[in-house]
């Protein structure tokens, strides 16, 4: 303990110093020859330069293992402050993966307590650079696991260290080592997430656990991959090469999204006019409704500057979301894919869309929709699957929703989902069709198949008459029918779709404000 | 006191009938030479500083009209940003002024026994300091470790401190001369206003009497009443605790004083320059007290009881080692970290957190 201020002075840099050494150059070597970043460089990465303020810095762990030399753990293995990221503030959470391969200790809790209460509380987005396998084994272990939960610096106690999920502040998760137990909870209820292919993975236990509990030897890829979570899972936004391109995802997703649910994104007018037209959209959609084409074209033309951030790009490939701008507006945009099962909406699309159209809602993120789909998959497998449980979250989702919602009926607008994929039924701002839009129950053939199925099974009905109903439907589904009765708002020009969404969303804006303030609670991943 | 002299040192010019707008330090305020239910009434339609100049009673529309402007939510109340000032022995005012300054010329005021050219001058500084403005550096070049030796037990003047840190070493104090242990008022740090509390560690060790905790929370009603979802509240903490009352009413107002500045919105920011013990700190807001930022000094000790603070695990040291505090501050370093704290907190966007662990 120092006596006078000029030892305590010196005694604060030696203490500072041990703990920007995190786990000692041996460990920090060992992680870089990982192919890894130490939390330190992945934050100089993440902020603006000399932006970020550290705290928490003096916090010393004790790993103590029976058989082992008890060894201490500088800043109890977690980075932890607030910066600027493009110009705007964020607090950050970051594991030291050279010190017990990131998992921390109690005061390691403590501080990141601490910045989730400021964060909650302010209002602002906490980022989480995950590389940790949970809480420290050996701090955990007896009856000590009972009092840890919750726990926050004695000073500020903040209430928020106790786990919600109300979609106030951003949480933003980087999976940049081994996520497991609460840091993989973490995950699953960010508002973004992202992970780095090859040296990260994600799962509720790690090999030990799972050999120590059911006797199965496996590995923490096997257990929790990038490639699982972008194909199976769909649990993460954004898995990504490496922690570089990781981290340029959250600073790209930090500048489209608000501070906080109270707050509108910012709002950022580049270079891209408005008024722009789009006149490749009539080469890249065909106007037959069984040939397929890539929507994200579409959606890359219509967008500034044909920027979208694309999340879950690689799970149910036939729908896609992800955010972008028109006009500056940060929006939602939520667009059915007809390269992939011709757009058709499924299970998968469906927990895909929901969870990401409440995100939205919560954070007063405007919705584009763009569909072009023959409706919900139906048949037994889609049954078993529980596809009807779906389309009632979608439901309630879509009617729930109080951001404005803009729609372009591209092609195809068949059955109940054109509805619940905002359609004016369910409260859409603005919707409008292109010329080759079609809106109806269902699909000609399934009409038919449905109307007349006593005279098809009689064989009443011959070719000729069917191929004529069939004519006769689509005669009938046609947009323009729709907004000659204007239960939708206009048929456009395909070429002017970006201009078109860009003087409604100037108009539908004021609605957003009055809809601000609202709480608003979103799903697990 | 003589009204008139005051407001001529206050340079108004004359008051006309009817209640004009005038200029105190290049902000318009609202003047009024008697209290009136129109007087606060206009004041807040104009979005501006009330300030009430009366000589004897002061007050007009007496009575039950009287009586109702002065009940506090009359007076203002959470969410009035405009602070009342008034220059007057009213006893009526004296309650109006609660979220403002009250200069007397006796009696219960926040500053009284003045003449009326100081009295002029300090609503002056006053009007300027309760709103943000330009930052200023602070007047005084010593260091703060020079002010205050490392010594635990060692003397020094709290106000020295706070003055040293405050823009251009300004502040002005409410309920001057009541519980010298612990000092009041407002003051601006890097530009924005704030409520300030600094202990005096040479009074009693700084040991918070009842009028002490009545200052606290008056500072937080205070700290309430600002705009934006308040001013926020720095203290500058060095106390033994709170004195042990033992009779109902006193547990009960030690009570609602935690529970008040627990519940409080406002940003809090607690440097604790030495001692932190007891309810005397969760009152000041360095313990438990949901403060935004506490910032203990490498002399600082924490404890329950004063014999906890001075056991090995008492020092600030310990509580950083564990994270029980975020960081240690040089002294030096004390109004840096204060400014940039405010600013990081500047959105207020507090998040209350009604009915939770109150800490009865």
């Amino acid at each position: 303990m120092p006596n006078t201020w000029a030892e305590a002075m010196a005694e604060l840099e030696a203490r500072r110093e041990a703990g920007r050494q995190m786990g000692g150059p041996d460990a920090v070597a060992k992680l870089r020859a990982r192919g890894k970043l130490t939390p330190r460089d992945r934050i100089a990465l993440l902020f603006d330069p000399g932006t970020f303020r550290e705290v928490g810095e003096l916090a010393t762990g004790l790993i103590e293992v029976p058989g082992r030399a008890d060894r201490e753990a500088p800043a109890d293995g977690v980075v932890t402050g607030w910066g600027l990221v493009g110009g705007r503030r964020v607090m950050a959470v970051a594991d030291d993966g050279t010190i017990t391969a990131g998992a921390r200790g109690p005061a390691a809790n403590r501080k990141a307590a601490y910045l989730r209460g400021l964060a909650d509380r302010h209002g602002y987005p906490l980022v989480l650079l995950l590389e940790s396998s949970a809480n420290r084994f050996q701090s955990m272990m007896g009856a000590q696991f009972a009092g840890e939960s919750g726990a926050g610096p004695l000073g500020t106690n903040p209430p928020s260290a106790r786990w919600t999920r109300d979609g106030r502040s951003p949480i933003v998760c980087a999976v940049l080592g081994t996520a497991l137990g609460a840091a993989s909870f973490q995950t699953m209820d960010a508002e973004f997430s992202t992970l780095a292919s090859g040296t990260a993975a994600m799962a509720l236990a790690g090999p030990p656990v799972v050999q120590g509990g059911i006797g199965v030897e496996t590995t923490t890829q096997q257990l929790g991959s990038g490639e699982q979570h972008a194909t199976v899972t769909g649990f993460i936004d954004q898995v990504a090469e490496d922690e570089a391109t990781c981290l340029a995802g959250v600073r790209r997703f930090l500048g489209l999204f608000p501070d906080n649910s109270r707050e509108l994104p910012p709002r950022r007018i580049g270079s891209d006019p408005a008024d722009r037209r789009c006149p490749e959209l009539v080469d890249l959609v065909p106007l037959d409704h069984r040939k397929p084409y890539d929507m994200k074209r579409v959606v890359e033309a219509i967008v500034d500057d044909g920027e979208l951030l694309e999340l879950r790009e690689r799970y149910a490939r036939n729908i896609i979301t992800g955010y972008a701008r028109i006009d500056g507006w940060t929006v939602g945009i939520i667009a059915n894919q007809p390269r992939h099962l011709g757009g058709i909406v499924d299970v998968k699309a469906v927990i895909k869309a929901v969870r990401f159209a409440q995100i939205c809602n919560a954070y007063n993120i405007m919705l584009v929709f763009l569909q072009d789909q023959p409706g919900f998959i139906v048949g037994p497998d889609s049954e078993r699957e529980g596809a009807l449980r779906q389309v009632v979250r979608l439901m309630n989702a879509a009617y729930g929703a109080t951001v404005p919602m803009l729609t372009v009926l591209v092609r195809k607008a068949y059955g109940f989902s054109t509805w619940l994929l905002g359609g004016r039924a369910v409260g859409a701002d603005h919707v409008v069709a292109w010329p080759s839009g079609s809106i109806s129950l269902a699909a000609p053939e399934i009409g038919v198949a449905t109307l007349l199925r006593n005279e098809l099974a009689a064989g009443e009905l011959s070719e000729a008459r069917q191929l004529e109903l069939y004519a006769s439907y689509r005669q009938m589904s046609q947009a323009r029918w729709a907004a000659y009765d204007f239960r939708i708002d206009d048929v456009i020009d395909p070429a002017d779709t970006r201009s078109n969404l860009a003087a409604a969303l100037t108009m539908v804006e004021g609605r957003r404000r009055a809809a601000l303030r609202t709480r608003r609670e979103f799903d697990t991943a | 006191m003589n009204a008139e002299q005051v407001l001529a040192a206050l340079e108004l010019g004359p008051i006309a009938a009817g209640l004009p707008f005038a200029t105190i330090g290049g902000r318009q305020v609202t003047v009024a030479t008697a209290w009136s239910a129109e007087a606060l009434a206009v004041a807040a339609r104009r979005r501006s500083a009330l300030v009430v100049v009366t000589g004897g009673a002061g007050v007009t529309g007496a009575g039950a009209a009287g009586a109702e402007v002065v009940t506090p939510a009359g007076s203002g109340g959470a969410g009035r940003p405009w602070p009342i000032v008034a220059v007057t022995t009213s006893p009526w005012i004296a309650r109006a002024a609660d979220l403002g300054l009250l200069v007397g010329a006796t009696g219960p005021a926040d500053h009284d026994g003045l003449d009326e050219a100081t009295a002029a001058a300090l609503v002056v500084t006053f009007l300027d300091l309760a709103f943000d403005g330009a930052p200023r550096p602070p007047t005084s070049t010593r260091s703060l470790l020079e002010l205050v030796p490392f010594g635990i037990d060692s003397s020094y003047a709290g106000a020295e401190v706070l003055e040293a840190i405050v823009d251009g070493g300004r502040w002005v104090e409410f309920d001057a001369g009541s519980a010298s242990e612990i000092r009041t008022g407002v003051a601006r740090i890097g530009g924005r206003s704030v409520g300030v509390a600094v202990s005096e560690a040479g009074v009693e060790r700084g040991v918070l009497s009842r009028a002490g905790v009545a200052r606290v929370e008056r500072l937080v009603r205070w700290c309430e009443a600002g705009p934006d979802g308040g001013r926020p509240l720095v203290s500058l903490v060095d106390t033994d605790g709170a004195e042990p009352w033992d009779d109902a009413a006193g547990a009960l107002a030690l009570r609602d004083a935690v529970t008040a500045l627990r519940r409080s919105a406002v940003v809090k920011v607690a440097v604790v320059m030495g001692r932190a013990v007891g309810l005397g700190a969760t009152v000041l807001g360095a313990v438990g007290a949901r403060a935004d930022l506490v910032l203990p000094w490498p002399r600082a000790r924490f404890g329950l009881t004063s014999a906890d603070a001075a056991g090995a695990s008492g020092s600030a040291w310990a509580a950083a080692r564990e994270a029980d505090v975020v960081d240690l501050v040089n002294p030096d370093d004390t109004r840096g970290r204060i400014a940039e704290a405010l600013e990081l907190f500047r959105g207020a966007r507090c998040y209350a957190e009604p009915g939770e662990e109150d800490g009865s």
